[in-house]
């Protein structure tokens, strides 16, 4: 009895005041012998007999998250739509709906955020943290030909083997596909697979269809992963009201006009593997940053998004990555040892591989 | 001392298992990075929000004159993640922020590093910077 109440003392210490329900113990998940939430366990069922996808899951998205459309080709896409890309990128997204602050839409399925399923019989539910929510209806009901447009839109589910496949329609056409700005209109269809694979993986397949923008239907592969042991953090997006906004100012062709030009031998300095130290952010971690030489030129690439012709803006810090600027941190022979992604929460380092 | 062990590497290994989610908005939106400042004064507010946080201070600058400076975080979700909460910092704790200048030259800039005076503990640090609360 005194040991049982020393480890709630010692609980208590060890823990956070803040911890609350983030840290807390997800209950009926198998545990290996040492406690540790066994993730290769076998796919849970519902009594009836369904895969049970209930639980707290990551999107992971590497390739996909910022550009479902990295495998069209130019002439796939409506002239339009490629010119509204284009003139997002040059205002750095400010009118994405993670600085608006507006629900997510269809891109809700293919970014890399947390959600909760809740699954019952009849209906199955995925949460937000931004507090928004999906009904997905599993009794049989079609979805209507002409729904009044909606931001997260209307889906109805069915079993395929152990798969769930959801179809929606009735979006809006105010969300983009992805952070690069693609758009949609509100003909937009979307299919959804979610094939749980063990305890804590599922594969995930989504499928746009849009054929007033895309010559072709967009299939995004991700995963998920089961997050044992915390919680959805309420996140009120338009907390802050329009504060960012009011210092968004900032164009991507600001840093091209003010580049300078660095001697190649610099460059050449840089060049390298660059492993992320710093696990904030969503995604896989760590991540890691390619940088390259060519034709006196840096260019950097980010755990499979593409790559990117950086911007000098001094010896050391470069501009043009992703919104974020990378600045080189050398030693005394001027060869770099390590570098710092700028976030607005602050600088996130990457070690060079040896 | 043993139970005490396994216990704070359980709460260690509970901290590190989340995945914490932090807005990305574009730095090069808000922020020059070639114009870094460092200031230290006394907290005036500090607005636990989303999409960032916000902590206020009372700084001099380089001419002695006191201003008003305002300095975002991350996402208050995300810093919760890490441990942090809005009781992390209260109005009057003394400062130092070291960041970049906001780009339309009012007084506002990113927070890299939030250092208390009298303490030297790191404020709102990320989860591998070693010092979570």
């Amino acid at each position: 009895m005194k040991t049982f109440g020393l480890v709630i003392i010692l609980s208590v210490l060890a823990t956070p005041v803040a911890a609350q329900w983030v840290n807390h113990p997800t209950s009926g998940i198998p545990r290996t012998r040492d406690g540790k939430p066994n993730l290769t366990a076998s796919v849970p069922k519902t009594p009836d007999g369904k895969v049970d996808l209930s639980g707290l899951w990551q999107r992971i998205s590497p390739k996909y998250r910022r550009n479902i459309a990295a495998d069209l080709k130019p002439e796939e896409i409506q002239s339009w739509a490629r010119t509204l890309v284009q003139e997002r990128q040059e205002d750095l997204g400010k009118g994405h709906m993670s600085v608006q602050c507006l629900p997510w839409g269809p891109s809700y399925t293919t970014s890399e955020r947390l959600f909760k399923i809740v699954q019952t019989p009849g209906l199955i539910l995925m949460l937000d943290e931004g507090l928004s929510y999906r009904q997905i209806f599993m009794d049989g009901r079609p979805l209507e030909t002409n729904p009044n447009p909606s931001w997260m839109g209307y889906s109805v589910g069915r079993w395929e083997g152990d798969t769930l496949v959801v179809q929606s329609f009735g979006f809006n056409a105010e969300t983009w596909l992805d952070s690069a700005g693609h758009p949609h209109t509100e003909a937009l269809r979307m299919t959804e697979r979610y094939r749980r694979r063990d305890f804590g993986h599922m594969d995930v397949e989504v499928t746009f269809e849009d054929p007033a923008v895309y010559a072709r239907p967009i299939k995004v592969p991700l995963s998920a992963e089961l997050q044992p042991d915390t919680e959805l953090i309420e996140a009120v997006c338009n907390e802050g009201g329009d504060r960012n906004l009011e210092h968004w100012v900032g164009k991507a062709s600001d840093e091209k006009a003010s580049s300078i030009k660095v001697a190649p031998e610099i460059l050449a300095r840089y060049a390298g593997s660059y492993v992320e130290q710093d696990l904030w952010g969503p995604g896989p971690h760590p991540r890691t940053i390619q940088v390259t030489v060519s034709d006196g030129a840096l260019f950097a690439e980010l755990s499979n998004r593409g790559k990117v012709q950086l911007s000098p803006q001094t010896n050391t810090t470069f501009a043009g990555f992703f919104g974020w600027s990378l600045t080189f941190v050398t030693d005394s022979q001027g060869t770099a040892t390590h570098l710092l992604e700028m976030h607005i929460s602050g600088n996130y380092r990457y070690t060079k591989a040896k | 001392m043993k139970i005490k062990a396994v216990v704070v590497i359980v709460g260690i290994g509970l901290l590190l298992a989340a995945r914490p989610i932090v807005a990305h908005h574009a730095f090069a939106a808000e922020f020059d990075a070639n114009k870094p400042v460092k200031l230290t004064g006394a907290v005036t507010k500090f607005d636990w929000t989303n999409p960032h946080a916000w902590i206020y201070i009372d700084a001099k600058d380089e001419t002695g004159k006191v201003a008003n400076w305002g300095f975002e975080l991350a996402a208050a979700s995300g810093l919760m993640r890490q441990g942090w909460t809005r009781f992390s910092l209260k109005a009057g704790d003394v400062v130092t922020i070291e960041g970049t200048k906001a780009k339309n030259g009012s007084n506002n800039a990113n927070a890299q590093t939030v250092i208390v005076a009298s303490t030297g503990q790191k404020l709102f640090a990320g989860a591998n910077q070693g010092q979570n609360p």
